[in-house]
């Protein structure tokens, strides 16, 4: 039994340990590799997905669509009458790419044979995992699966995957990996928020990258389609942005005591949190509607609700959080500057630390909002604001738009109990 | 120039008072999004931007002016034609009323029973938040005299005395930081939490005199307790109550959240009252001591 004094001084001792092993977390991309050989736990038939768990009944139209898309890429069914088959016979399985080290962006769908990018943190010898971007429009991130997308996907598998590697391999002669902390502190800096801007942060990835494409001396047609690939997706890095969120989280989760937030993920049909002192558990909510820019041709009727694990940035203190960097994203997801910076600001209230290392310039360097502490998200009302891509809520369809949401107090209340009825006195 | 507004709910004693007082009430305190008006009879009605509902309350939403700017204190309100009026505000008071509909003499003893193994993850609910200038704060200037009258009322006794209780409580009535002091929050939690235990046990009530609480603390915060002792809750604090008479755990952690955090620790001290009135209440129920620990637990 703890004395209430050395609980609260537990909790912020805990905290701090948390948030520092957050803020030090040294993510390098390390390697690409099949998601069967390197993702801890992964298997023949498993489906790894977006947020908390989730079974086929409940999920939603998009991460339906890309679950079925996954079916026909990897050859376990030859359209989706086969696949939705497949997958009610209990044959393909699902879990939560958190479960496995790993994030994904919106249905955050990774299946076994997709190439994946290994994120290694220097610091604390923790490894990552993130699926490949694909753009925007119709993907399989947002569920679509037509015969573009599958196309793409084998693009990607059996041409930019490879080039890319032996471009790394190369880099790897000079240096241990792709630093990534870095290029998101610089990138911040750019005005990118490292969620849904990496305009500045993917030229700089490719700046540094070019010259490793060429020196590995693979096919001149393929590291130019690998080129032309990535200048023409802004978005190229935000799934190794992703993958070093993760490394960072999980650097921070699992401190005895601590309150610190260390996943918020969403499914498209529920969000949940789990909080660095309370183990693997859950505490989730229905996922909320996005306030949107929508593509043309579409409206807010057509979105679904959350989705992605891309909130992994939040969660280590980037992306929405860090929104008053980034001015020129209001055009992406709707809102004004000022809102932007006043996210910023109210995220402030809810976090337990300002970033050492990811500033924001025109808030005079002030280092950005970091670990949501569960405690003050209960004492204040405020819930963490993050930006996001939205989906149709049709399989198939594809995004639809981009914006802004509000996560639910109920999860946070939730969590906060469960600490309680942990560490009860 | 006025600002026409509209009550979204209006507690019932509230329009009572609106609507019998020989004289037109006046604005006695204004914060932000709330102002307290005084009746003639002395009762306090709050006037609130503010979501929580209570039988005092009149509750005009979110998205009002700053009453700061709008209302200054000492101004007359006027009720009448179903319209409030204060200064440059006319609020129409037309929808529904709130009333408590708390039924604790309905409970089952086994039921309320259940809830005393959450009682100790309540106290640690309450202890991991931020406790400067609340009555947990052991670093906070009255905490001596706070942790004497929790060793007089509740340690050391082998049963809850109610008369002990009060002799102490009175002289720390008005004590700590904030507009209701900390202790009198305390003392707010209890008395509402207790006093429905006295409904369970169908006992008389434990009374405060409030002329005598009025005289050591400022009359608002005397109002407040005065109305927490004689059942009348807002929503939020009646959802505490009644999931602990109705031996929900779960709802009792999750209304504690609520409550808490309202406030810079005004919520934190009558969460604490709360708390400590629902383990005195389990004591009586199976004759335990557990109180004793209770409050150790957090700090005492």
């Amino acid at each position: 039994m703890s004395s209430p004094v050395n609980l609260k001084d537990e909790v912020e001792k805990a905290n701090q340990v948390a948030v520092d092993r957050m803020m030090e977390s040294d993510p390098f991309w390390t390697d690409v590799v099949p998601a069967i050989t390197a993702i801890p736990g992964m298997r023949d038939h498993l489906l790894l997905h977006a947020g908390p768990p989730i079974t086929w009944e409940r999920m939603s139209g998009p991460v339906k669509g890309a679950v079925l898309g996954a079916c026909i890429y990897e050859g376990w069914a030859k359209d989706d009458a086969e696949a939705e088959k497949l997958i009610r016979s209990g044959v393909a399985q699902f879990e939560p790419c958190h479960h496995h080290d790993a994030v994904g962006p919106m249905a955050g769908i990774i299946s076994p044979s997709m190439p994946v990018f290994e994120v290694t943190d220097r610091k604390f010898g923790l490894k990552s995992y993130s699926n490949f971007n694909e753009g925007i429009g119709k993907v399989l991130r947002y569920g679509a699966y037509g015969e573009e997308v599958l196309k793409r996907l084998a693009y990607i598998r059996d041409s930019f995957a490879p080039a890319l590697l032996a471009g790394l391999k190369e880099l790897k002669k000079e240096k241990p990996g792709f630093a990534f902390k870095p290029l998101i502190a610089q990138g911040l800096t750019m005005g990118d928020d490292c969620h849904n801007r990496y305009v500045a942060t993917t030229s700089l990835l490719v700046r540094e990258l070019a010259q490793y494409l060429v020196a590995s001396g693979g096919d001149r047609e393929e590291i130019r389609k690998a080129l032309v690939f990535m200048n023409a997706n802004n978005f190229t890095a935000l799934n190794l942005g992703m993958a070093s969120a993760k490394a960072m989280t999980m650097a921070a989760h699992g401190i005895k005591y601590s309150t610190i937030v260390t996943t918020m993920a969403r499914n498209g049909t529920d969000i949940g949190i789990r909080v660095s002192g309370l183990g693997e558990e859950w505490f989730t909510a229905p996922a909320p509607m996005v306030n949107g820019l929508w593509f043309p041709g579409f409206t807010a009727k057509d979105s679904n609700p959350d989705l992605g694990d891309s909130s992994i940035t939040e969660t280590a203190g980037f992306g929405g959080f860090a929104m008053a960097t980034a001015p020129a994203i209001v055009s992406w997801v709707g809102g004004s500057v000022a809102a932007a910076v006043e996210i910023t600001k109210k995220m402030y209230e809810i976090t337990y630390a300002k970033h050492r290392y990811f500033l924001i310039p025109n808030l005079d360097f002030a280092g950005t909002p970091t670990g949501v502490d569960i405690r003050k998200v209960v004492k204040t009302g405020i819930t963490p604001n993050i930006n996001t891509g939205v989906a149709s809520k049709e399989a198939g369809v594809g995004q639809v738009g981009a914006g802004l949401v509000v996560f639910p107090m109920e999860m946070f209340k939730k969590a906060l109990k469960g600490y309680a009825e942990r560490y009860a006195l | 120039m006025s600002t026409n507004l509209s009550a979204w709910c209006t507690g019932e004693n509230a329009f009572q008072w609106l609507s019998t007082s020989v004289e037109p009430p006046a604005v006695a305190d204004v914060f932000p999004n709330s102002f307290y008006l005084r009746t003639a009879s002395g009762d306090l009605i709050n006037v609130t931007g503010k979501e929580v509902r209570s039988p005092i309350n009149v509750n005009i939403g979110t998205g009002g002016p700053d009453f700061q700017e709008a209302v200054k204190v000492g101004e007359r309100a006027e009720f009448g034609g179903g319209v409030l009026s204060v200064g440059p505000l006319r609020v129409a008071i037309t929808e529904g009323r709130f009333t408590n509909s708390l039924r604790p003499e309905e409970a089952k003893k086994e039921k309320v029973v259940s809830v005393k193994g959450k009682l100790l993850a309540a106290a640690c609910l309450l202890v991991v938040f931020d406790l400067k200038e609340s009555i947990l704060d052991a670093g906070g200037k009255a905490f001596d005299r706070y942790r004497s009258f929790f060793m007089d009322a509740f340690v050391r006794p082998t049963t809850f005395d109610e008369s002990l209780f009060m002799e102490s409580a009175y002289g720390l009535l008005g004590i700590g930081s904030g507009f209701t002091p900390s202790f009198d929050d305390f003392v707010s939690g209890f008395l509402c939490m207790y006093n429905a235990g006295n409904r369970f046990f169908r006992r008389a009530p434990l009374i405060m005199d409030i002329a005598e609480a009025e005289r050591r603390t400022s009359w608002a915060s005397a109002r407040l307790l005065d109305y927490m002792q004689h059942d009348l809750m807002d929503e939020d604090v009646e959802a505490v109550v009644s999931s602990f008479f109705a031996g929900d755990g779960d709802g009792l952690l999750l209304g504690l959240e609520d409550v808490v955090s309202r406030g810079h620790s005004s919520g934190l001290d009558m969460s604490v009252g709360m708390l400590v009135a629902s383990s005195v209440v389990l004591d009586d129920l199976d004759h335990g001591s557990f109180t004793s620990n209770l409050v150790r637990s957090m700090g005492f």
